[in-house]
């Protein structure tokens, strides 16, 4: 194990993979020699040549919709959006030909291209630079969406979404690129649609990804201090979606708080507090709570985006509020 | 809270009933426990009380049809009920109805039995439950009424229905201990079990007047209080049992399926209780030892019975068992013979008992022995013989202690009825010589008036005294009768001398002289002749 | 290059084979034994199969809503593309992509595709593909007019001549985006001025003379495999029905369309045929007569396909 960023995991997951199969490759706005507007294909340039690391025009929907008419025809692209908030420029190439294909198609195409996007509040960038909109992404069949906060899951998950044949958005935090993790030294990766508990607890669940997680978990730790015991689960992966291991904990638990950085109202948390509603109802001895974002915009100032994002009190305010 | 009115479930076969007429109109107050309607089932018609207190807000369930058990038949308001909640608990019976009586069938009756509609807080949507928890009190059959919430807004929570289930537990059930067949628990159930199983218990039970050996015990108590030796009645019982065995060898006999061992040795068993169950060390060889040596050998296995000691050869070899729960209260019982033996003896407590003898009431003691005899071996009339004889050894146990009868007047009961010849007698000069000690001048006085006059004269003694009597009924006092008819006696008289004394008194006397004769002078006749 | 006769009469054979197909299409639709809605390439065959004439196995071509005659240009099979326009299990798709989702990757068809605009960027990326992979392949887009007023036009074609990626949009000019006609979308003439925008090469030609179109395509495919970069070719052409089966095309004239389909691509090339001495009426009809019968078998088989089973409903979301 070694300390890394989760920017430089997610380069080693790129490089590796570029240097297994020869079908990918990288495209985006300022990937090359830029390194990426976060770092992240840093050194690739140098590593892969211009061939196979390709700076785009400021094309979104070219960008998407070549690596989707490249990866039909046989090559794996990771074509990089750099704000997750662009994505609607792209959409009708992920919505209308990425994800459906396969199923258009009788089975006959492959669209095995990840998508990767950076997403996430916190660090000033307002309204169009600061969104997490992963839950319309789940609502498309036939992409799979993933969502790593730890830079060991970005890594593994990431390899496993290039080695995927189907189409997968791989959703950053922007606010996560610089935070460090224990990384497994060498080949590794981590199945797609595997929850993974970060903290066993007895009183309740925690669902929470993406940043989210390290707010959970330090939220967790409060509560710990007054006797309350948080199991706190990570899916990392939303499509696809481990119910069983969330279930599992709520049987034993009873309790559910599904936390998320995106806003409440339309949010992957109602989804997830549907799919326990329907299939787990029994198990719960209270009602489920949601902590997410107000239904509004981003805001730019400092005190008013700290008062969107979620933070450790609120989660700690939902969980008491079972006991 | 709107609530709904179900038809209710009367009786154990109860599937529908129908509607005589509703006792209450719409909009009429009701309360908890008065008549709402009349049901008529298979059976009988019932009145059916209002479960809550409220107004009877609408009626669905029409008189003279018929409904599946508890089908919505109407809608109670509570205090505190708006419209809106109302009609939404009316339109959702409505519907509950309409589905019940549209799904006819049996399946539907079925399905609506097994699953009736919930009643309480359904329809108000103010979900008081965590669906955890109303999982877990469905699968334990706990009423969640019964629960006081927890939870967030009094929500029943999953914890209060563990906590409400360990307290109602604790009050009702008993704590489940798994019996290890090695331990002496599982070791006596084993052996009671196949005892009951394998031998043809018959008990006969039988009572045994015990006042002589009290007696007899306090007797050889009083003498050994030196030695500081104290028998107790099992002491007695090992010996009189002993004996009889002896005299009874079929009964002193171990058997298996296949044979029967009439036993050299009598060695009587005596069960001592332990906190974890029964030991029964024996006493060897009975007959041969005294009842010092008895009680000696019975309070040292019972001692190192209790410390866990007992050799177990002390133990084997048994051929007889004496069982006492006298201590206990217990009358009479059916002991289970401890195999391989062939007859217990369970030993009852003893009670005093006023009894009639000769005449007069005795406060006795009785103790009931019951005799458990296998019947395979041992015929019913040759164990009422053995606890014949047993019990005639305890009836009569001077004999075999050289001692004789002590204290016999202290069993007599003083009535306050009808008083002997005696009583009366003694009450008389007690009377009397109480009266010397309080007033001895009234004493001497009466004394010397009658002196004179009951002395050797011209008329004898006897004369003067059988005149006595003839006045005494004369002048109706039981009393002077009884002095009289005594004094008379002692001076000579017969007792038919007496009676024609008495018929002198009747002569002139009557009724009421007639009616002491035959009574009381009587009666005095028979106590103090011969 | 000069074609052969035999060539040539390929080329008829191949816009009849279209023209039959869609033909028959439209009989079917208006029988209802169809669902859904269909694009019919009636009218407009030439450019199909001048393009696809030019076509080698390795390359792709990226088709639009209108997509029949695309797929029967590339060689895509008659049967399983009826059965697919009739919902069958046999159809290409299994019945699960309908008429506007027919593809054959095998075939380097991507696809029929319902958004207007949306293949530009496919074509593009599998034209990357041919050069990243070095397979010599090109990637044809068909397109039509209205499509080169959306983005997806603009940014693959500034990014295939960036990267000089070997492909060639074919513009099929019928003069109309559904009812709006050219000269109300857009205030120019000739799509193909366009292509100076990007830095590419544009031309105009008769998309109803297969000849023409032929030529066009056997050029800017030579240009596009020796690594030249992208060419935009415009057909002018038009199509005989409306935009859709049932639409009362208000918004042209008879007159218009008289003089368009005076302008039939198949007769005109029967015509040239037989004034090159290319093809007597006798061979015409031969061809005809076998092209109805194909058709016709197509038919059948597609009418004899079950509908797809209920477990397709949910199969094929995602790989395995």
């Amino acid at each position: 194990m070694a300390e890394k960023t989760y920017s430089q995991a997610i380069n080693e997951a790129l490089e590796e993979e570029m240097r297994r199969d020869e079908k990918v490759y990288i495209l985006g706005e300022d990937v090359g020699a830029f390194g990426g507007c976060f770092g992240v294909t840093t050194g690739l340039l140098e590593k892969f040549g211009a061939e196979r690391v390709l700076d785009a025009p400021i094309s979104e929907t070219a960008i998407m919709g070549s690596a989707v008419g490249a990866a039909v025809a046989g090559l794996r692209p990771v074509p990089e959006i750099m704000f997750v908030d662009f994505v609607g420029v792209c959409l009708d190439e992920l919505l209308n030909q990425a994800a459906k294909m396969h199923y258009m198609f009788g089975g006959k195409a492959k669209v095995p291209l990840t998508l990767r996007m950076a997403g996430g509040a916190g660090v000033g960038a307002a309204a169009q630079h600061s969104q997490s909109l992963e839950a319309f992404m789940c609502h498309i069949p036939g992409i799979k969406v993933v969502m790593p906060a730890t830079a060991a899951d970005a890594k593994g998950l990431l390899k496993s979404a290039i080695r995927d044949d189907n189409p997968v958005v791989f959703l950053e935090h922007k606010a996560l690129y610089g935070a460090s993790g224990e990384v497994p030294e060498g080949e590794y990766t981590i199945p797609l649609g595997k929850a993974d508990i970060k903290r066993e607890g007895k009183d309740v669940t925690i669902l929470a990804y993406s940043m989210m997680l390290h707010k959970a978990l330090a939220a967790a730790e409060t509560l710990a201090l007054e006797g309350i015991e948080a199991e706190v689960i990570d899916p990392r992966t939303l499509v696809p979606f481990d119910k069983e291991t969330l279930y599992k904990s709520i049987e034993k638990t009873g309790r559910l708080v599904i936390v998320h950085e995106a806003v409440k109202q339309g949010g992957f948390g109602g989804e997830i507090a549907a799919m326990v509603a329907e299939e787990c109802f029994d198990s719960l001895d209270a009602s489920i709570k949601r902590v997410a974002a107000p239904f509004t915009p981003i805001p730019f100032a400092s005190n008013l985006e700290a008062a969107y994002i979620p933070d450790e009190a609120k989660i700690i305010e939902a969980v008491k509020s079972f006991f | 809270m709107a609530q709904i009115m179900l038809m209710p479930k009367l009786g154990l076969t109860m599937k529908k009933g129908k509607i005589v007429s509703w006792l209450k109109n719409e909009g009429e107050a009701v309360a908890l426990g008065e008549a709402l309607l009349e049901v008529m089932t298979e059976k009988v018609n019932i009145k059916v009380e209002s479960p809550y207190n409220g107004v009877l807000y609408k009626i669905i369930g029409a008189p003279g049809s018929n409904y599946p058990i508890s089908v919505p038949l109407a809608v109670l308001a509570e205090e505190g009920d708006g419209a809106a909640a109302l009609e939404a608990a009316l339109d959702e019976a409505k519907s509950v109805l309409q589905a019940a009586l549209a799904g006819g069938s049996d399946d539907a009756e079925k399905k609506k039995e097994a699953k009736p509609v919930k009643p309480f807080g359904v329809f108000a949507g103010t979900g008081k439950v965590s669906p955890r928890a109303a999982k877990l009190a469905d699968k334990e059959g706990v009423a969640l009424g019964l629960i006081n919430g927890s939870g967030p807004n009094g929500k029943v929570v999953e914890e209060d229905v563990l906590n409400y289930i360990a307290q109602v537990k604790g009050e009702t059930t008993s704590e489940l201990r798994p019996i290890d067949p090695q331990s002496m628990r599982g070791v006596i159930a084993d052996r009671m079990i196949k005892s009951r199983r394998e031998a043809a218990h018959v008990t006969l039970m039988k009572e045994v007047d015990m006042t002589s050996l009290k007696d007899v015990r306090e007797q050889l108590n009083a003498l050994g209080a030196d030695k500081r030796v104290k028998f107790s009645f099992t002491d007695f019982l090992v010996k009189f049992t002993g004996q009889a065995l002896a005299e009874f060898p079929l009964v002193n006999s171990r058997s298996t399926d296949k044979e029967i061992e009439l036993a050299k040795s009598i060695n009587v068993g005596v069960a001592v209780a332990l906190e974890e169950g029964l030991v029964v060390p024996n006493v060897k060889n009975v007959p041969i030892l005294t009842l010092e040596q008895i009680s000696a050998k019975i309070k040292d296995l019972a001692a190192r019975a209790r410390n866990s000691e007992l050799d177990p050869s002390e133990i084997e070899q048994g051929t007889f068992t004496i069982t006492n729960l006298g201590a206990y209260g217990v009358e009479g019982f059916t002991p289970i013979i401890n195999r391989p033996e062939t007859a217990i003896l369970g030993v009852g407590t003893i009670r005093q008992k006023p009894i009639m003898v000769d005449s007069r009431l005795e406060n006795r003691s009785f103790m009931t022995l019951s005799l458990s005899l296998d019947h395979r071996i041992i015929d019913g009339s040759l164990a009422a013989d053995f606890l014949g004889r047993l019990i005639e050894m305890l009836e009569n146990p001077y004999p075999w202690f050289q001692l004789q009868p002590q204290g016999n007047d202290d069993l007599l009961i003083k009535t306050g009825g009808i008083e002997t010849p005696h009583d009366l007698l003694e009450a008389f000069s007690g009377g009397l010589a109480e009266l010397k000690e309080d007033a001895p001048e009234l004493a001497i006085g009466f004394e010397s008036l009658m002196a004179p006059v009951f002395c050797e004269g011209e008329l004898g003694i006897m004369e003067k005294e059988l005149m006595a009597v003839a006045v005494a009924i004369y002048g109706k006092c039981e009393y002077c009768i009884a002095a009289h008819v005594y004094n008379a006696m002692n001076a000579g008289a017969s007792g038919d001398q007496v009676m024609e004394a008495a018929g002198v008194a009747v002569a002139f006397g009557g009724g009421p002289a007639m009616a002491y004769t035959v009574t009381k002078v009587r009666e005095c006749v028979k106590a103090f002749g011969g | 290059m000069a074609l052969s006769k035999e060539q040539m009469l390929d080329l008829y054979r191949q816009m009849r084979m279209i023209r039959e197909f869609e033909e028959t299409v439209a009989k079917f639709f208006s029988q209802g034994q169809i669902p859904g809605f269909v694009h019919l390439y009636i009218g407009e065959e030439a450019v199909a199969t001048g393009v696809c004439a030019n076509l080698e196995k390795q390359d792709y071509i990226a088709s639009t809503h209108r997509g029949h005659g695309h797929g029967i240009a590339r060689g895509a099979s008659l049967n399983k593309m009826m059965a697919e326009i009739f919902g069958r299990a046999d159809g290409e798709c299994k019945g699960k992509g309908g008429s506007m989702h027919i593809a054959d990757v095998e075939l380097g068809f991507l696809g029929a595709n319902g958004i207007v605009g949306a293949g530009l960027p496919l074509a593009t990326g599998a034209g990357f593909a041919a050069k990243y992979m070095k397979t010599n392949g090109v990637a044809i887009c068909f397109f039509g007019d209205a499509s080169s007023n959306r983005g997806t036009f603009h940014e693959s074609l500034n990014m295939a001549s960036i990267q000089k990626l070997p492909v060639v949009f074919v513009n099929e000019n019928n003069m109309y985006g559904i009812s709006m006609s050219q000269e109300r979308h857009q205030n120019i003439t000739d799509i193909a001025d366009r292509a100076g925008s990007y830095g590419m090469p544009g031309m105009v030609v008769d998309g109803n003379d297969v000849m023409a179109v032929y030529e066009a395509a056997e050029e800017a495919v030579k240009r596009a495999r020796a690594g030249g970069g992208p060419v935009l070719i415009e057909c002018k052409t038009y199509r005989h029905h409306g935009h859709f089966e049932g639409d009362p095309c208000v918004y042209r004239c008879d007159e218009e369309v008289n003089t368009w389909k005076a302008k039939d691509p198949l007769p005109r090339f029967v015509n040239r045929l037989q004034e090159m001495k290319m093809a007597t009426e006798a061979e015409i009809n031969q061809i005809d007569i076998e092209v109805k019968k194909i058709i016709a078998d197509a038919v059948e088989f597609a009418q004899n396909s079950p509908v797809p089973s209920l477990d397709e409903l949910t199969s094929d979301v995602y790989c395995d």
